[in-house]
């Protein structure tokens, strides 16, 4: 157990350094995030308590980024992934299409809190980067969703 | 029973405990602020001679798609580069004049600003602010507000915080820059800021302003920001403003050569008071 916490970390440091040197640009232009996607996946199958954790050291490096107000990335991920553990209530976490539709709402629901931020505290919106950022990572999940589950299905056909 | 209340007290000392960490954990987060940044901007810099290469990966790829784009611009600068070779034979022999009626009426030489050099080593990885960090700080003199150019004197930004090695700018993407621009070959003054959709435009301007397509825009003497006779951006397109059509918008295509950016001039003499 413990060794596939050590492998998630190293990954999730990984991610971080492919997010921050591949993302990195002076002018506002839409991305994929897969420190989100990360998360998510994180957040079906390890401890909330590792997830909040590994929420606080994401939240540090996007917030030192960014020219957003300190602590906007932590609020935004723990609003989006609390909701996230009320849906588990109500869905089937081992099952494909509860998880699926979970983490599109988790993604919904944090692209939503910059566009409520960005209409209350700043004078010119840019919505349609924010959809379009909404948009690429939704569809970069639902793809990594289905090569994680073929992956899954490839890995017990060969234990059986 | 017994058993029951045991689980319950285990429960609640649980949450309990979450809820003190959980409190303890985002004041610690809040409060060392100022800590966390330079600390986090080291460590993630660390990277950056592995992280360079996906840099030049990202720029690969958005060329691959942006290749019509870029065959364009090529023909169009080649044509702008035989007219200014031909401009410059006329210019010759004022330069040649102003030389000598400078030394007739003993004026000095303009001085140049203070610059300081510094590298570009993080930028804003959400692509939703702009915002870049460099690798000097206040050890090297620098301070809040002083700006930020490459060669050329093509403005990038401005600083908006300094620790000792660091400092972190908001470039002029920054959805809530606006700067005061002039048109070079008309002087007509107007405002540049990034619209809804993130492209610079140039708003507000009347109907009537000789401002035509292909003019460079520089920091105006208005700006509380931004120096004066900084390059912002070339005229690219034109258009009429949805709102009214007494007044007249224009996109404008920034002079920023975005494969030249990781080393910058910081102007350390005047800091424009705000």
């Amino acid at each position: 157990m413990t060794k596939r916490y050590l492998l998630n970390f190293l990954l999730f440091l990984l991610v971080i350094f492919i997010q921050t040197y591949f993302g990195m640009t002076i002018f506002l232009s839409s991305f994929l995030n897969i420190i989100l996607i990360f998360l998510i996946f994180t957040f079906f199958y390890f401890s909330p308590y590792y997830l909040f954790f590994l929420i606080f050291l994401a939240s540090i490096i996007f917030d030192t980024l960014s020219s957003f107000a300190w602590g906007t990335h932590l609020i935004i991920f723990v609003a989006c992934f609390g909701i996230g553990l009320l849906l588990m209530k109500f869905f089937e976490k081992s099952y494909f299409f509860p998880r699926l539709i979970i983490g599109n709402i988790i993604i919904a629901i944090y692209f939503l809190g910059f566009l409520i931020l960005n209409l209350i505290f700043k004078t010119s919106p840019f919505y349609l980067i924010i959809l379009q950022q909404l948009i690429f990572t939704l569809m970069g999940y639902i793809l990594f969703s289905f090569l994680f589950e073929k992956v899954k299905h490839i890995k017990l056909y060969n234990h059986y | 029973m017994k058993r029951i209340r045991r689980q319950n007290f285990r429960s609640l000392a649980l949450l309990v405990i979450f809820v003190i960490t959980s409190i303890l954990l985002f004041q610690s987060y809040v409060l060392q602020e100022n800590s966390f940044k330079p600390k986090v901007v080291f460590a993630l810099s660390l990277g950056e001679p592995a992280g360079n290469y996906l840099v030049n990966l990202r720029s690969w790829i958005n060329d691959l798609f942006h290749f019509n784009d870029l065959r364009q611009k090529l023909n169009k600068i080649k044509s702008e580069n035989i007219n200014l070779i031909n401009r410059f034979q006329d210019f010759r022999k004022l330069q040649e004049e102003n030389i000598f009626l400078k030394e007739a009426l003993k004026i000095k030489n303009e001085t140049d600003w203070s610059l300081e050099m510094a590298e570009i080593i993080l930028m804003d990885p959400s692509g939703l602010s702009g915002s870049f960090w460099i690798n000097k700080g206040l050890k090297a003199g620098l301070d809040e507000g002083m700006n930020v150019i490459v060669e050329d004197r093509i403005l990038i930004g401005r600083l908006v915080e300094c620790f000792n090695d660091y400092c972190r700018g908001e470039s002029i993407f920054n959805p809530e820059t606006r700067i005061s621009v002039e048109d070079l070959r008309s002087a007509v003054l107007a405002v540049a800021e990034v619209d809804t959709k993130g492209n610079f435009r140039l708003k507000l301007v009347p109907y009537n302003s000789d401002i035509q397509i292909g003019d460079v825009l520089v920091t105006s003497a208005e700006n509380t920001n931004f120096l004066k006779g900084l390059l912002v951006a070339k005229v690219q397109k034109a258009g009429s403003s949805p709102d009214t059509s007494s007044v007249k918008e224009f996109i404008l295509e920034p002079l920023l050569n975005f494969s030249r950016l990781s080393s910058v001039f910081i102007i350390k003499d005047i800091v424009p008071t705000s």
